[in-house]
């Protein structure tokens, strides 16, 4: 390669510089270096969009994020159906006693309406009478986990709807 | 005193000896609440350092984890099912009424009874463990019965047509496993509905018959019968039912259910056979025969004895007023063994049919 | 039956109340502060919420950091700092307890905590937008004091009104009907004229809850008919804002197991499906 004719490297050269396809005589005539050890940078780039896509879609994907599947002993199994086994009786209970308080405030509507409608007909008549237009007020609040930091409000306006 | 007993019933929740709830005049609890020793301290006081027992290997043991927050947890509720549980003993206690029904509420939630029922034997049960003297080992095998076995029954009976060829239809309230205990076979429980070697049929089958209900053990009488309703009635150019097998007033304890031939031989004369075993001979060319095994609880003592094959089981459920509660089925078909049970039984040799082409159809 | 009462509904004209009154009509009020805060946990609720949440997180996919924060940034940086690394797999090393499985910086076998860096406050004012965020306490002044005529008082539960004439006994207010009124017109103003105008109701239903009947000032049952009976017909509202004020009069914000401690007890037993639960 050092014996290499100098005439034809030019000719090489500027074959190259012309833009013939064939480099390989311009590059082995450069200093040699050794490929082992050496670093190389991937070179394959994606523009920042296609980046931010890659990104975005490897949130919902499920490679690489999954945990382990959670196994259980006998022992185990039957602890976990016990604490199930509890927490839906425990609903349970909750809600029969929600449903029976229900049951009996029903009941006792209809019992205090019908003994009205024996005693007093005209005061039946305007209990039963439909109030249009009612609306639940915009006062009320829904509880929250902490109160807030005035908890209630004392100062009202003389309410002259009522 | 009393501030004692308090402090203890308060903290035994998280101390090292859970006990459940249980009745006050009880003498000696049975033997099948308590979980086995070896693993009773890690079901209810959870898996130690050493890992929990059910596993073999000492490497898996090691590398266990339990999931966290599952020790509370699993506190807090046990004291609470175990509250709810002694509230309904009491309950048994004050009135007498609906006692089963709550005696199947009060242990149902004990993890002990549903680990013992879970990972022990539910057929061929070992009373230490499942016992199905109390009545919530009954209620757990009636669950785990009808979320699969009861439904596939009821699906061969159907599709195989065996209702309504047998009995027009009926609602099974009792488990019956089937298996044939002789040299010639391996030692299986039969599925509903399987085609069986007439080898294996050779020998009559023993039944499993495992009474779910309250009954009194000690009058309560059962009848089972083997029909085939696949025999061909060639004079008439259609199929007739006959009786391959019956038995009438077996008595079924909740633990000792199994009726094997060794027990039909070793048995005091109580037990009635209507008539002898005939194992399934079909004949070449004709289709499967089915064999339905019908259980029926007795109002009774039934002592007749049946001297034909030709068998109609309506009418004899009719007559006897039984109530069917449980069956099961198989199918055979002919096959080379069924020259040597011919002769085995010395029954004559079978009719081979064959199919005539282009002739007319008979009537 | 209630003299002071009447003597202060002046404006009341009720002719057949006077002494042995003949099928009288009151209207009762029961006037409730709904409750501020969720309800107290049980125990049982606590563990239960707690199991679930630890096998949620046991549960769930490891925390794509990288969406969150610009590769190679200050925010990063801090980020990853704040994070406990779980130990890697190395060979030639017997881990007793299972090799690790680390795969994107988290232990496929355990739970992933994730820790928020910590940032660093000054003291600040309370207009500051970044301050830390403390909590109210759910127990007030008014619960420490065991003030029962406070509406700041058990702030999870559900209060009722009751009050105590004369000492005759707790029980819901009660006012007599004027002529021509309605029912939850009398117990609005009942109401007002007991404990002045500084307060704001909302009534639920002008139809009764419920109705108590008294033969001789005696609570008797709710299918009991006779000439002489006495009836009090409970209309139901909620405090919305203001406080209910009285001059001379005993009274009570109280939740269910308060009143039962309170009322007599046939009241209760004849009343205890309107008092809430929660």
């Amino acid at each position: 390669m050092l014996t290499f004719p100098i005439k034809s490297q030019i000719a090489t050269l500027s074959r190259a510089v012309n833009g013939s396809t064939n480099t390989k005589y311009l590059i082995s005539s450069l200093p040699l270096q050794f490929a082992r050890g050496k670093r190389t940078k991937r070179t394959v780039t994606v523009s920042a969009g296609t980046q931010r896509i890659i990104t975005q879609l490897s949130v919902i994907s499920a490679r690489k994020k999954v945990p382990r599947v959670l196994k259980l002993s006998n022992e185990d199994l039957i602890r976990h159906d016990t604490v199930q086994r509890a927490w839906t009786l425990f609903q349970r209970e909750k809600r029969q006693q929600q449903d029976e308080q229900l049951s009996k405030q029903y009941d006792s509507i209809i019992n205090a309406l019908e003994d009205l409608k024996a005693v007093a007909p005209e005061l039946y008549a305007v209990a039963n009478k439909k109030e249009k237009g009612k609306r639940f007020p915009l006062e009320a609040r829904i509880p929250v986990d902490y109160p807030p930091n005035k908890i209630w409000y004392y100062d009202v306006a003389k309410d002259e709807s009522k | 005193m009393a501030t004692v007993a308090e402090s203890t019933s308060s903290v035994s929740a998280k101390s090292a000896d859970k006990t459940w709830a249980k009745p006050s005049n009880l003498e000696n609890e049975p033997r099948a609440f308590k979980a086995p020793s070896k693993y009773r301290s890690s079901l209810l006081n959870g898996v130690s350092k050493e890992g929990p027992p059910s596993l073999s290997s000492k490497k898996f043991k090691l590398r266990y984890n339990s999931p966290s927050g599952l020790q509370d947890a699993f506190d807090v509720s046990y004291a609470y099912l175990r509250d709810k549980s002694q509230e309904l003993y009491n309950k048994i206690e004050s009135s007498n009424e609906n006692k089963t029904q709550l005696e199947i509420e009060a242990q149902i939630n004990n993890p002990e009874v549903r680990f013992n029922f879970a990972y022990n034997d539910k057929l061929e049960n070992d009373p230490q463990y499942i016992d199905y003297e109390q009545p919530v080992y009954r209620e757990l095998l009636k669950q785990d019965w009808e979320s699969k076995d009861q439904m596939l029954l009821m699906q061969r009976l159907e599709q195989l047509h065996a209702i309504p060829d047998t009995l027009p239809t009926f609602e099974p309230k009792v488990p019956v496993s089937l298996k044939f205990l002789n040299h010639t076979t391996v030692n299986r429980w039969i599925e509903p509905g399987t085609v069986l070697s007439s080898n294996v049929t050779a020998y009559p089958p023993s039944i499993k018959i495992q009474e779910l209900e309250q009954v009194d053990t000690k009058t309560q009488l059962y009848t089972v019968l083997i029909v085939n309703p696949d025999v061909a009635d060639i004079a008439n150019n259609t199929y007739k039912t006959q009786i391959s097998w019956g038995l009438s007033n077996v008595k079924l304890e909740y633990n000792d259910n199994f009726i094997t031939p060794r027990r039909l031989l070793e048995d005091d004369g109580s037990i009635n056979e209507l008539i002898d075993y005939l194992p399934p001979v079909p004949e070449k060319n004709l289709p499967t025969q089915r064999f339905v095994v019908w259980v029926f609880r007795q109002p009774a003592p039934i002592n007749v004895k049946l001297t034909e094959r030709d068998f109609n089981i309506r009418e004899f459920v009719k007559v006897n007023s039984l109530n069917a509660v449980g069956a099961h089925m198989w199918r055979s078909t002919w096959d080379l063994n069924v020259s040597k049970v011919r002769e085995l039984y010395g029954l004559p040799k079978g009719t081979v049919f064959h199919k005539v082409r282009g002739e007319k159809r008979m009537k | 039956m209630y003299q002071p009462l009447k003597r202060c509904l002046a404006t009341v004209a009720s002719p057949s109340a006077e002494g042995s009154a003949v099928n009288a009509i009151k209207a009762a009020l029961l006037l409730t502060r709904q409750p501020i805060v969720t309800p107290d946990l049980t125990e049982l609720e606590k563990a239960y919420f707690n199991y679930q949440e630890e096998l949620e997180r046991r549960l769930m996919w490891t925390f794509p950091h990288y969406y969150y924060f610009k590769k190679g940034s200050l925010s990063e940086r801090r980020f990853i700092k704040a994070q406990k690394g779980p130990v890697s797999n190395q060979p030639n090393i017997l881990f007793e307890k299972g090799e690790p499985d680390v795969v994107h910086n988290r232990e496929r076998r355990l739970k992933q905590e994730v820790r928020i860096p910590k940032e660093e406050y000054e003291e600040s004012s309370m207009s500051d937008i970044s301050r830390p965020v403390v909590p109210n306490s759910r127990i007030t002044d008014a619960d420490r004091a065991n003030d029962i005529t406070s509406l700041e008082r058990a702030l999870p539960r559900t209060l009722h009104l009751l009050v105590n004439e004369n000492n005759k006994g707790w029980k819901l207010p009660s006012f007599a009907l004027a002529q021509g009124t309605t029912l939850h017109r009398a117990a609005e103003s009942g109401l007002r004229e007991l404990g002045g105008d500084d307060i704001h109701t909302w009534t639920v239903a002008r139809s009764p809850a419920a109705v108590l009947k008294y033969e001789h000032g005696k609570l008797v049952a709710p299918d009991a008919n006779s000439d002489k009976l006495e009836r009090e017909f409970i209309i139901k509202s909620h405090i919305l804002a203001g406080a209910f004020k009285p001059q001379n009069l005993e009274y009570a914000w109280l939740t269910k197991e308060e009143v039962e401690e309170r009322v007599s007890k046939d009241y209760f037993e004849a009343t205890e499906f309107l008092f809430s639960r929660v």
